[in-house]
Formats: C-alpha cells, sequence, structure tokens
C-alpha cells in the first residue's frame, strides 16, 4: 500500500468520525421520533456559526465554544421538537418533510442575515501546522475533532444505554405505546431526543468550523450525507450510522485521492444506490421489524 | 375503585365506544366480553389515558382521571398489559421489567416486585438477558404481564392475554392472573376463553358495538342461555 492511500484512509477515518457523529443523531431522532429531520445539516451550520461567532467575535478558543454550541443546540432542538415538530407527528411524510425542510431554510435564512454569504475561516492558535506521523501529515484540527467525536458518541452512549432517561428512551423508540403505558412521558423524552440528536449537529459542525471554510448553505451537502449514511446504518440503529460514517469518510477521501474531487460525490450516491437495491433496510439494517 | 360513567370515545370520525358504564370495585375481577371489533382495546386504551374520549367520565379511587395523561394515570396504580404486549423488543427480559418500574412510586418497590414476577414465572429469571424480542409469545406475554406488576399495580387491566397461545401457556397465563387478584390486585379483563375467564370473574360485562349489552355476576352470565348461544358455542 502507497504512503498516499494510507494517507487518504487516515484523512477520510478522521473526517468520517464527525460525519459519523452527525449522521447518528438523525438517526437517533429517527429512531424515536420516525421523522427525517431535514433541518440536519442546517443545524450543523447553526452548531458551526456559534464556534465561529463565539471565537472570532468574543475570542474564545474554538474548541471551549464547543459546549456553548452543545447546550444551545439542546435547547433549540428540545424547542423545535416541542413547537412545530410536536403537531406534525401523525401527519403525512411529506408533511412532516416539508416542515423539517422549512425549518433549513429558516435557519439558513437566519444565517445568512447575520453572517452574510461570504465564505468565513478560522484558525486556531497553535492547530495551523500540520503534524507528521513517520510519513503521514495529519491536520490538528482533524485528530482533535476525532478525539471529541468519539468522547461525544461515548457520552450519548453512555446516556442511551446507563441512564434512566436514556432506558425511556430506548423504550420509546422501540415501542411508544408501551412506553406510554409503564408510565414514561413520552412527549418529554421525544423533545430530548431530538435535543440530543441536535447536540450532535451541533459538536459535528462546530468541529468542522476550524477545518474548512463555512458559508450559510454549507449544510446541504451534509444533509444529503447524514441521511445516507443513516439509511445505509439502518434508520435508527446507532452503530449502523457509526460505522457507515466512517465508511463513507473513507470511500470520500480514497476516491478524490484516485478519482478527483468532483467524483467522489458521484461515487457515494453511486454506491449508496447500489447497496440499497441489494439491502433495502441498509447495511446494519434490522429490516422492519418493528411491533404494531 | 373504577367507575366508568357514559363513557364516549372516537376513533378519527369514527364513534367507537358509544355510552359505557361498568364498574370494578377493589379486589374484584371483572371481565370484559365482546366479539372482535366491540370496542373492548379502544375502551381498555382510553381507561389508560390513551383514547379521544369524547363524553363521560372515569374515575379511579375517587378521583376524576377522564383526562389525565398516561403518566400521570399509572403514577396513581392504574395499569395495563396491552394487547399485542407491547414489549421492547430489542432489550432485554430484565430491562423490559425494570422499564416497568419507571414511576417513582414504582421504582421503590423494584427489588421485591421483581422478586415477585420471578416466584410467579420462573423461566423469566432464566431468560433475563435474552432480548424479548426473541422469546415465543407465551414467554413474551409473561413478561409483559410481569413488566405491569413491575409497575405495583392496584388495579390491572389485561386485553387479551392468552390471544395466539398454546393452551398450557393459556392455562398459565389465567393461573398468574388468580395470583395476582389473591394477593389484592383489582383485575378487568378481556379474554377470549370466556369459559375459563367466568370461573375467576366476579363480574362480567359484554360489550357490543360500543355499548353494555349485559352484564352481571359471573354465574348469572355463566348460565344466561343468550350469552352462552354467543360467545361461549353453546
Amino acid at each position: 500500500m502507497s504512503i498516499q492511500v494510507l494517507q487518504s484512509l487516515l484523512d477520510g477515518i478522521l473526517m468520517g468520525g464527525v460525519y459519523a457523529l452527525a449522521a447518528l443523531g438523525l438517526s437517533l431522532i429517527f429512531g424515536v421520533l420516525k421523522i427525517t429531520n431535514f433541518a440536519h445539516g442546517a443545524m450543523m451550520t447553526v452548531g458551526m456559526y456559534v464556534v465561529y461567532a463565539l471565537a472570532s467575535g468574543l475570542g474564545f478558543n474554538a474548541y471551549l465554544a464547543l459546549p456553548f454550541a452543545m447546550i444551545l443546540m439542546f435547547v433549540i432542538g428540545f424547542l423545535i421538537q416541542r413547537f412545530p415538530i410536536h403537531y406534525i407527528e401523525h401527519a403525512p411524510a411529506h408533511n412532516q418533510l416539508l416542515l423539517t425542510l422549512g425549518m433549513a431554510y429558516i435557519l439558513e435564512n437566519v444565517l445568512l442575515v447575520i453572517f452574510t454569504p461570504n465564505y468565513k475561516t478560522l484558525t486556531v492558535d497553535g492547530f495551523e501546522k500540520a503534524l507528521r506521523i513517520g510519513n503521514l501529515t495529519v491536520a490538528p484540527a482533524k485528530l482533535v475533532a476525532f478525539a471529541v467525536v468519539v468522547f461525544v458518541t461515548g457520552c450519548i452512549y453512555f446516556i442511551l444505554y446507563r441512564t434512566h432517561t436514556g432506558n425511556s428512551i430506548r423504550a420509546s423508540a422501540q415501542n411508544d405505546t408501551g412506553a406510554k403505558l409503564m408510565g414514561i412521558n413520552v412527549r418529554n423524552i421525544r423533545a430530548i431526543a431530538f435535543g440530543l440528536g441536535a447536540v450532535c449537529t451541533g459538536i459535528a459542525g462546530g468541529l468542522l468550523t476550524p477545518i474548512m471554510s463555512i458559508y450559510p448553505t454549507l449544510g446541504e451537502s451534509f444533509q444529503l450525507k447524514c441521511f445516507v449514511i443513516a439509511v445505509l446504518g439502518g434508520m435508527g440503529n446507532l452503530w449502523g450510522a457509526l460505522l457507515s460514517g466512517l465508511l463513507i469518510g473513507v470511500i470520500e477521501s480514497l476516491s478524490s485521492y484516485y478519482l478527483g474531487g468532483s467524483w467522489s460525490e458521484m461515487l457515494i450516491y453511486g454506491i449508496f444506490i447500489l447497496i440499497l437495491f441489494v439491502r433495502p433496510t441498509g447495511l446494519f439494517g434490522r429490516g422492519n421489524r418493528r411491533e404494531n | 375503585m373504577l367507575e366508568l360513567n357514559n363513557l364516549h370515545v372516537d376513533i378519527g370520525n369514527l364513534k367507537i365506544i358509544q355510552g359505557v358504564s361498568l364498574e370494578v370495585k377493589s379486589g374484584e375481577v371483572v371481565s370484559l366480553m365482546g366479539a372482535n371489533g366491540a370496542g373492548k382495546t379502544t375502551l381498555m386504551r382510553a381507561i389508560s389515558g390513551l383514547g379521544h374520549i369524547t363524553g363521560g367520565k372515569i374515575e379511579f379511587e375517587g378521583e376524576d382521571i377522564t383526562h389525565w395523561t398516561s403518566e400521570k394515570i399509572v403514577e396513581s396504580g392504574l395499569i395495563q398489559v396491552p394487547e399485542g404486549r407491547q414489549l421492547f423488543s430489542l432489550m432485554t427480559v430484565r430491562e423490559n421489567l425494570e422499564i416497568g418500574a419507571h414511576t417513582k412510586r414504582a421504582r421503590e418497590k423494584l427489588r421485591d416486585n421483581l422478586e415477585y414476577v420471578y416466584t410467579l414465572f420462573p423461566e423469566l429469571k432464566e431468560m433475563s438477558t435474552q432480548a424479548a424480542g426473541n422469546l415465543s409469545g407465551g414467554q413474551q406475554q409473561m413478561v409483559a404481564i410481569g413488566r405491569g406488576i413491575m409497575a405495583d399495580p392496584k388495579l390491572l387491566i389485561l386485553d387479551e392475554p392468552s390471544i395466539g397461545l398454546s393452551p398450557i401457556m393459556t392455562q398459565k397465563v389465567l393461573k398468574a392472573v388468580i395470583e395476582i387478584h389473591i394477593k389484592g390486585v383489582a383485575v378487568l379483563i378481556a379474554e377470549q376463553n370466556i369459559h375459563d375467564v367466568l370461573k375467576i370473574a366476579n363480574h362480567a360485562y359484554v360489550l357490543e358495538q360500543g355499548m353494555i349489552r349485559a352484564s352481571g355476576s359471573a354465574k348469572e352470565m355463566a348460565a344466561n342461555s343468550d350469552i352462552k348461544a354467543m360467545y361461549l358455542g353453546l
């Protein structure tokens, strides 16, 4: 294996981790609410701008701004579920799609008004210089991003599998009626789940701010990427989302190395469509085994 | 203990329950009978706060619970083991049981109730680490009833607990209902095996097209020739 292949693999895994976290949020939201959040990419962009604003406006270190992005996104997510989404829970799927897509455009346009469409870049002091590991080079911001993703994913798993609230979230995802009849306040649980999904976008977005130039409509490409990753992983399957995220990251970086950047998206969606032909429930999908 | 007064419940535009009154006294077993589509499940879901109630009143232990949320109703000790079991199929048996003890009141008694469930259904202890979705129908029904017990019921509603089960499993489930009843829990049960259920019930109601068609003591009902003809196939 040439050094370039290793280099692309490394880049792919590091970026894939960030995609994985964002897609994990999408899959979690779908698992509990049975709604695909088409505002996911836009929420990521909000996370990016929160970090950008705190860092460039108030002089925060970009990484210290992350916890603020996280808390803010939780509140935004909680409120988005409580106010508009709660009222379309039983609406037909296309209405739900329009509502979350509409939210995406609202968020994007708010960002356009506040930050203008100009590209913004953020450099973090002490993180500009690429690190050399043997013959490989790594941007420190990507390494930090991956480390944070691992940590945050661990926290989310801890919440879901080791806390009372987490058990209630999983129970509501698996059987809504059963959960209600056991006294779980499913309405609250849905809002918390949406808030947690939003936290994933806030952190994933915030981590990308020091890595790429940002602009208000940047989220659109991530929206589709998250959706593809979540579907490949099997909607609602969190481990599946994580693995697919890494996979898409690697495919993206290998294909841009071998075929050029413009090919990589084509390849990702091409592979996605092919996989859906063979396995309609995704690579790690459980199928439609669900109660009632 | 539980009193329904002229209850009306809709599903969409359809009036499913049209003026049902019934009573479950403390410590009683009450059987709700009726053909498929009579509205038994709709009625039971409405009692647990999962129905669109358009008229009438539900009282539980003297409190008007007609418009309470399901979580508040569960907290008050009115617990339902629903039709189709509605388990958390990817979670283990143990996790399912623990979620049964979700409310504050039930959590305090988690240890005692878990032990009671395991004495009632010793199989569940052996299967405690298996995913609930991988169990047989009968075993799943035990988990569902066990989960209901974990919620520490004062009144337990059982909606078709033996549906689709083998005769042996059915007997096991009905035996468990008797045990629960002996422990002092009131029971409202919809059950296809009318013959068996009338043996353990105090009172019975027949629901037809959303209305109570007949009611009386279980003995009277078992002797009533109309009822026999309609529901016992005799």
